[in-house]
């Protein structure tokens, strides 16, 4: 754990704010944390951290500012709730898994993701897909008669379309991170329509994620998502209700890369050596993590068990060496008492 | 910097013209519409002469009847590839609309009958009833445009002997027709049809009978009867059907239109209002959906049909069915037939002749003297050979044997009369 104060005062002008930049060697995971609270551990794979050295400009630091932001919608107290609700129904639960201490530890997260602008020239072409309705029939024939039915289909006519676009598209978001989907999936998604404009409040005593992904990296998956949007925008502008076979000839000029973040909280706790993260969702509320046994109080519990049990038996196998010391008992009696009545009865 | 110079230097193909955009800074180009010559209304008048020119039976060219100008008609044999078109009204509007070309409507005071004849001519009688009482009519904008017709290709003198042997034949008509001189004159007439095609998935359920012969031992003897033992089953049939045509038009006698079956629809050229200069065209009068009415209930009726063909058994009960149509396509199209009337004992009849084959149907005046005779001659023998069976019945018995004999002749006799009659009245009545 290194938790040295290490600005980077181009990127404290870029973000408005004093941010600490930590490394971590294990994942490589870079993050700028606001409020002077660094976390012990990397908030992904809980390895030591490292700050950055000033001006390391191959430690993954990016100086694309940020844009746009999906404020919290989950408060903190709203979070903790939500993870002391989640917890109830857990048992044998280890120490460290418990509300208080894991609200002790939540903290806010953003995750990043790019937003570019471009101005896009291009020539396009594509099979566009109009719906109709046709009319097809059923004829029934029962007891000598017939009985007609029309049934209404619709029905797809495709029709070649060309043409040039020349659009400018403004922030599109594009995956910042190498597992992005993975994330969004395990946060049970986000709303993207709900940004706001960047401002510095919003990410105070913050852990922000630094993108994996370079612009460069990134622009294939940005190239796609500008040609998904022009696609959808040459059949609005067509008219058309489908569209298949696209494809564009297209120039990218004024490419401007921004980010937007993307808010979650980020606790954990700890059995044994290993550490386990809670991510809630900071949009919806979804919590996602590991609901951990501890094996120290199951062990426990199970060595109680097999305890009583070996006391049941023991108690249970004395009591039937005295049940049966009881039954020879009596049974010798009764063959004595039955003998000298027998003896007492034939002689005379 | 290529793409660029692409973006910028870039021209629609060929073919392709700018539509609208709901999108600004997207330009979206789609292929030309097929050319409208209904803006380009022609009339067919002759370059050198300045007469009007026609369309001569036979030819591929327009012949100016005054210089003897040729010009050829740049309309393609598309036969059985012709276009077919789905049941939706965007279909229908997508149709172009009107002849594409000045043709002058007429309809008939007397039968009502609706035709177009060329800017230019006037049609002085009626080709439906020989009626002269023919009058202007608004123009008809709102009929579907016919996308093929099948040109004529047998004239008018070769109708005239045509009909004058159909004339003389046949025992049942008056000997006169075969010299009657009062033929009129042969207008020819595209008239319209619609051809219809459908895919039919048909299942089936009934209770199919089947027959067993058991032997019964009775009386001291064996005895066979035969029972019919039902079972329920069922089966499915796939029938397609192409090109059924069902008429366009009310004016004329489907009975005698149907009689000049069948038309070789591969020779169906693309609709070119050359064809009809000089020549008659009859818009329709019975619309796409009643006509599809009709081409729908022939069409179940082959698929009720081909149902029965699939039970292996002439024991039917209980029987029912649905038939699924599939692919419904639609075609509308002139087909070339000639009209003309002729009277005799003052009376007017009709008669046509398919303009592609040369069929001829129409109606004939019966002689009914010989018909009576004819029918007097089919019940005779059996009749007489009763009477006979009935003297022999008292003489000796043989008439047990000659009557059955008789009664087989007289129900022979009885077909044959009853088919005559009613050929002869359908002769007369169509």
């Amino acid at each position: 754990m290194n938790q040295d104060r290490n600005h980077n005062r181009v990127l404290d002008a870029i973000w408005g704010l004093d941010l600490d930049t930590l490394y971590c060697a294990q994942c490589r995971s870079v993050h700028l944390v606001s409020g002077g609270l660094a976390p012990e551990v990397c908030p992904v794979c809980f390895s030591s951290v490292t700050s950055v050295e000033a001006g390391n400009q191959s430690s993954g630091l990016r100086h694309e500012p940020p844009e746009l932001i999906i404020p919290f919608q989950i408060d903190a107290q709203r979070a903790r709730q939500a993870l002391a609700g989640w917890l109830q129904a857990s048992w044998l639960r280890p120490n460290e898994f418990n509300p208080e201490l894991l609200s002790k530890r939540l903290r806010r997260y953003f995750l990043p993701l790019w937003l570019i602008d471009a101005d896009v020239e291009a020539v396009w072409q594509a099979e566009m897909g109009y719906h109709y309705q046709a009319a097809s029939f059923r004829e029934h024939y029962q007891g000598g008669s017939w009985v007609s039915q029309q049934v209404e289909e619709t029905r797809t006519r495709w029709e070649k379309r060309i043409g040039t676009l020349k659009r400018h598209y403004d922030n599109v978001a594009v995956p910042a991170l190498e597992k992005h989907e993975r994330w969004v999936s395990r946060l049970g998604g986000y709303d993207y329509r709900a940004y706001q404009p960047y401002s510095t409040s919003s990410i105070d005593a913050s852990i922000i994620r630094v993108p994996d992904y370079a612009p460069d990296a990134a622009w294939m998956d940005a190239e796609n998502a500008i040609d998904q949007i022009a696609a959808r925008e040459c059949m609005q502008a067509a008219g058309a209700d489908q569209i298949r076979n696209w494809s564009m000839n297209a120039t990218y000029t004024h490419l401007n890369w921004t980010q937007m973040l993307i808010p979650a909280y980020v606790t954990w706790y700890r059995e044994g050596e290993r550490y386990y993260p809670l991510w809630i969702n900071g949009q919806n509320g979804h919590i996602d993590g590991v609901k951990l046994m501890s094996m120290s109080k199951a062990w426990l519990l199970a060595a109680a068990i097999g305890a009583l049990a070996v006391l049941c038996f023991l108690l249970g196998a004395v009591l039937s060496i005295i049940g049966i010391g009881i039954l020879l008992i009596l049974l010798s009696l009764f063959s004595t008492a039955t003998s000298g009545f027998g003896q007492h009865k034939t002689k005379p | 910097m290529t793409l660029k110079r692409a973006f910028q230097d870039w021209t629609p193909p060929s073919g392709f013209v700018q539509v609208t955009s709901q999108v600004p800074g997207i330009a979206v180009y789609a292929p030309a519409p097929p050319e409208e010559k209904k803006t380009q209304a022609q009339t067919f008048r002759c370059p050198q002469c300045t007469g009007l020119i026609t369309y001569k039976a036979g030819d591929r060219q327009l012949t100016c009847p005054y210089c003897g100008y040729k010009q050829e008609i740049g309309a393609r044999v598309v036969g059985l590839s012709a276009e077919r078109f789905e049941f939706t009204l965007e279909t229908l509007d997508r149709s172009e609309k009107g002849w594409g070309v000045a043709r002058k409507a007429i309809q008939c005071e007397a039968c009502q009958a609706l035709f177009t004849v060329q800017e230019g001519h006037l049609s002085t009688t009626c080709p439906f009833c020989g009626s002269p009482r023919v009058a202007g009519y608004e123009s008809l904008h709102d009929f579907i445009r016919p996308g093929y017709l099948i040109p004529f290709t047998v004239d008018d003198s070769n109708c005239r002997i045509r009909v004058s042997e159909w004339l003389g034949k046949g025992w049942m008509h008056p000997p006169e027709l075969r010299h009657v001189n009062t033929l009129g004159r042969f207008t020819g007439i595209y008239l319209p049809f619609w051809v219809f095609d459908a895919h039919i998935n048909a299942a089936w359920k009934a209770e199919v009978g089947y027959e067993r012969t058991k032997q019964h031992y009775r009386d001291g003897k064996w005895e066979t009867e035969t029972v019919i033992e039902w079972k329920w089953e069922n089966g499915q049939v796939h029938l397609p059907i192409t090109n059924l045509l069902v008429y366009g038009t009310g004016q004329v006698s489907t009975t005698l239109l149907e009689r000049l079956y069948p038309f070789d629809l591969r020779a169906l050229v693309t609709y070119d209002p050359a064809y009809l200069a000089g020549w008659q065209a009859q818009a329709y009068d019975i619309q796409l959906k009643p006509a599809w009415e009709i081409g729908k209930h022939k069409m179940r009726e082959q698929a009720k049909d081909a149902c029965y063909a699939d039970i292996n058994s002439s024991h039917v009960r209980n029987f029912s069915m649905t038939a699924d149509f599939n692919n419904e396509r639609w075609r509308y199209v002139l087909l070339p037939v000639y009209l003309s009337t002729y009277t005799f004992n003052n009376q007017t009849y009709q008669v046509m002749v398919n303009g592609q084959t040369g069929a001829v149907a129409g109606q004939k005046p019966v002689a009914w003297l010989r018909v009576w005779l004819a029918i007097g001659l089919c019940l005779t023998p059996g009749v007489l050979l009763g009477l006979l069976g009935l003297v022999l019945l008292f003489f000796g018995g043989l008439g047990v044997v000659v009557l059955p004999l008789a009664f087989f002749l007289f129900i022979i006799g009885l077909v044959v009369a009853v088919t005559i009659f009613v050929r002869a009245a359908q002769a007369e009545d169509i």
